[in-house]
């Protein structure tokens, strides 16, 4: 699909718009405010459209680029904002999905969304808080291992044990829930654009 | 995997970025308005056909803009040849631009000033020597723009005998003040020479003797 946005085949980019909209959005309304939410996807989207024949399949899958796009973006709109201030939102979106889990939400939305959804939140319900914890630090609003060691007051090893454990658990969830579905796929049976 | 080759931005496992994107979506009470839709619709298509006149268009800009600075430069080259040709001063003044600097700026060199004879004259005159060289430097600025049939002349006293030493080409000045100005670039008999005066005068060509003088520096 990522190969027809490449085209100019705007129905194709549409496609890939309705899917990844709702994510992009909300990262950028959480760490960004939801004022600059709206400028932050318009953006990421026209970086899409520009940057779409970059894309090589042979390299990778294209949610792993479209993704490094993505973050790229916002953290490059983050520049600026201290660790202190980081380490707040990190804690308030850990919190959310912790609330989530914990309570289900609700995911009647377009197919796409839902199963997504559904997966993920059960896959990050299997992590102790405390290593989705520093996933979410490190992923959404870029602090590094030295520096939310810094921040929580804890040994380096400490973090990097728990980033290294939250990743093998997230992708022993993800493997197990894709397996009966596409056994023949890898890395959580993503499919591929 | 050791712990210390746990990347710090986890961009390079796409599960995860996968997982923590839908989750938090499907956590969060934020969603993106209806109308965005049709903003990064309209922008985006709105790239996609400006994107290739666009190009165009900055390939074309490109193009004229070297074109034009190869063509001034061609013309000036001309202009400056043409220049040297019509007036041989011009070139004159681009070979002796080195002597110049050597003897100005030349170690233990000495600077005569030559003053206005005349009161409210704002004329004056450097006449440099260099102890190492026998090349003299003499400037003259501030000058009025000589008269119909009269040129400025240098006159210089050396061991009591006074003798013209050349004439004054002169230039309006680039400033656009309306005064001229000009140089003279000359061998003396010797290293080190020693003036004991120095005259700028306003005279008829072929004179034999400094008349009307206009600037003077004496040693004495």
């Amino acid at each position: 699909m990522c190969a027809r946005v490449a085209e100019r085949d705007i129905a194709a980019f549409e496609a890939l718009y309705d899917r990844y909209r709702d994510r992009v959005y909300a990262w950028a309304a959480h760490v960004l405010g939801p004022r600059q939410a709206e400028d932050t996807t318009q953006e990421v989207f026209a970086l899409l459209w520009r940057r779409a024949g970059q894309f090589n399949q042979s390299r990778g899958q294209f949610t792993q680029w479209f993704w490094a796009l993505t973050r790229n973006h916002i953290l490059r709109e983050l520049r600026g904002v201290s660790q202190q201030r980081r380490l707040q939102m990190a804690d308030q979106i850990a919190a959310l999905l912790s609330t989530a889990i914990a309570e289900g939400v609700d995911v009647e939305e377009a197919a796409f969304a839902r199963v997504d959804s559904h997966r993920a939140l059960e896959a990050l319900g299997q992590l102790p808080h405390e290593q989705r914890r520093v996933l979410v630090m490190s992923y959404f609003v870029g602090l590094s291992h030295a520096a939310i060691a810094l921040q929580l007051n804890l040994p380096l090893g400490t973090v990097k044990k728990r980033a290294r454990l939250g990743m093998q658990k997230l992708r022993q969830a993800l493997g197990a829930q894709a397996e009966p579905e596409e056994p023949t796929q890898s890395k959580g049976g993503r499919p591929h654009e | 995997m050791n712990d210390d080759d746990i990347p710090d931005h986890p961009e390079e496992m796409p599960e995860a970025a996968d997982a923590l994107t839908a989750a938090l979506a499907a956590a969060s009470p934020h969603r993106p308005p209806t109308e965005l839709r049709a903003r990064v619709l309209r922008r985006t298509v709105r790239t996609g056909r400006l994107a290739s006149p666009l190009r165009y268009v900055a390939v074309a800009a490109i193009v004229a803009a070297v074109t034009g600075i190869v063509t001034w430069n061609v013309a000036a080259d001309q202009q400056l040849a043409g220049s040297r040709r019509a007036n041989p001063d011009v070139a004159q003044l681009e070979t002796t631009n080195e002597v110049v600097f050597d003897v100005i700026a030349c170690k233990g060199g000495r600077v005569a000033l030559l003053k206005a004879t005349q009161s409210g004259s704002m004329g004056y005159g450097k006449l440099y020597t260099c102890p190492t060289s026998d090349d003299v430097v003499f400037m003259s600025g501030k000058l009025s723009p000589p008269a119909s049939g009269k040129e400025y002349d240098l006159w210089l006293t050396e061991n009591g005998v006074t003798r013209f030493q050349g004439r004054l080409k002169v230039w309006p000045s680039l400033t656009g003040s309306g005064y001229h100005f000009g140089s003279i670039t000359f061998k003396a008999d010797q290293k080190d020479p020693s003036f004991q005066a120095a005259l700028l005068t306003l005279q008829p060509p072929g004179g034999t003797e400094p008349d009307n003088p206009i600037l003077r520096w004496s040693a004495a």
